[in-house]
């Protein structure tokens, strides 16, 4: 094996790449799983899982890249089952109800799952050396999974939960800039 | 180096490869000869940095790398040793013996051996040593042997570590 340094370096580098690619696919892989169980339960399939799909891509991206972005990927997955399950119970008892009650049901259940993460998050994210870092990559993940229940309700509710989700963002701007120096 | 590497941070990469080459090639040019030693070192360094996302936070950088280039050294050995086992027809001259590479091989391994049992105390280089020829010193209750060999272990795994690890 006559490999030079440069060269064993470079392989080094892209082994090192792929391992950690190789890492995040198999990392991400419960958000397929996640989405695989919604569309089951809403008996729905094309939504969960395209948003599933959208998901998992993210996840993977940002473990591979790692730093504050990677460690935000498990809190946002754990955090958006907040918004998820409110978004999955409101589902089945907002159709019970009809017309404007279901749409405010639904609406109000995202909120309040999507300020529950979003709040959460900031937490979280406030004890990280890269608040911001942190906070925008969970948010982004914690969305994401609460949209995969939400999204079918429509419009308005997947709104209302990305507004509260991004309300976490006020005590993480508030903390930085309390410690800007 | 190798936390901030396994947490992404690209920034780590070349200094963790400038300590890293040196050490592995160092450690499986004492257990291997030259040209097979590189070889090892190599797919060591190679494992090492595909594995280096997995690397936990609070474990021994270099020690996780030493017992991976191990390993890298115990499958050459075994291959070499495989590779001697099959007859070879009409190589029946040679004896097996007189293979420069496995003397070279056999021959650094004592010194390697002999190296770290003269670091040791007299006392512990008898204890291996009855150790060895499975007896129990006179006078010796088992028990307190037991406890002898036990120290005696630890300090020749600490200096095969210190010479070895190092």
């Amino acid at each position: 094996m006559g490999t030079d340094a440069d060269t064993l370096k470079q392989r080094a580098r892209r082994l090192y790449e792929l391992g950690r690619l190789r890492g995040a696919l198999g990392w991400s892989i419960p958000a397929l799983i996640l989405a695989a169980l919604v569309a089951l339960v809403v008996r729905q399939a094309s939504i969960p899982l395209a948003i599933g799909v959208t998901l998992y891509a993210a996840s993977v991206g940002l473990l591979w890249w790692g730093r504050a972005p990677g460690r935000g990927v498990l809190p946002g997955l754990v955090f958006g089952l907040v918004p998820l399950v409110a978004a999955l119970v409101a589902n089945f008892l907002g159709h019970a109800s009809t017309g404007s009650s279901c749409l405010q049901i639904c609406t109000f259940a995202c909120f309040g799952g999507g300020l529950v993460a979003g709040l959460l998050i900031a937490r979280v994210a406030v004890r990280s050396p890269n608040p911001l870092a942190l906070f925008l990559s969970a948010a982004s993940v914690a969305f994401l999974t609460g949209v995969i229940g939400g999204a079918c309700m429509g419009v308005y509710p997947v709104i209302g939960m990305a507004v509260a989700i991004a309300a976490g963002l006020l005590p993480v701007a508030l903390r930085s800039r309390l410690h800007a120096p | 180096m190798m936390v901030r590497l396994a947490d992404g941070d690209r920034s780590a990469f070349d200094g963790a490869y400038a300590l890293l080459w040196p050490a592995l090639l160092a450690f499986c040019k004492r257990t291997l000869v030259s040209s097979d030693a590189e070889d090892a070192a190599q797919l060591a360094l190679l494992k090492v940095f595909d594995r280096a996302s997995t690397f936990l936070r609070g474990k021994d950088a270099l020690t996780w790398a030493i017992t991976i280039a191990a390993w890298e050294v115990r499958t050459i050995r075994r291959r070499h040793s495989r590779s001697r086992s099959t007859p070879i027809e009409g190589d029946e001259h040679v004896s097996p013996a007189q293979d420069p590479e496995r003397i070279a091989t056999d021959h650094e391994l004592v010194e390697a051996a002999q190296a770290i049992l003269g670091s040791l105390s007299p006392d512990d280089r008898a204890t291996l040593a009855s150790t060895f020829a499975e007896e129990t010193p006179a006078g010796v209750s088992g028990a307190a042997f037991r406890k002898r060999r036990e120290r005696a272990m630890t300090r020749l795994k600490e200096a095969w570590r210190r010479i070895h690890g190092n």
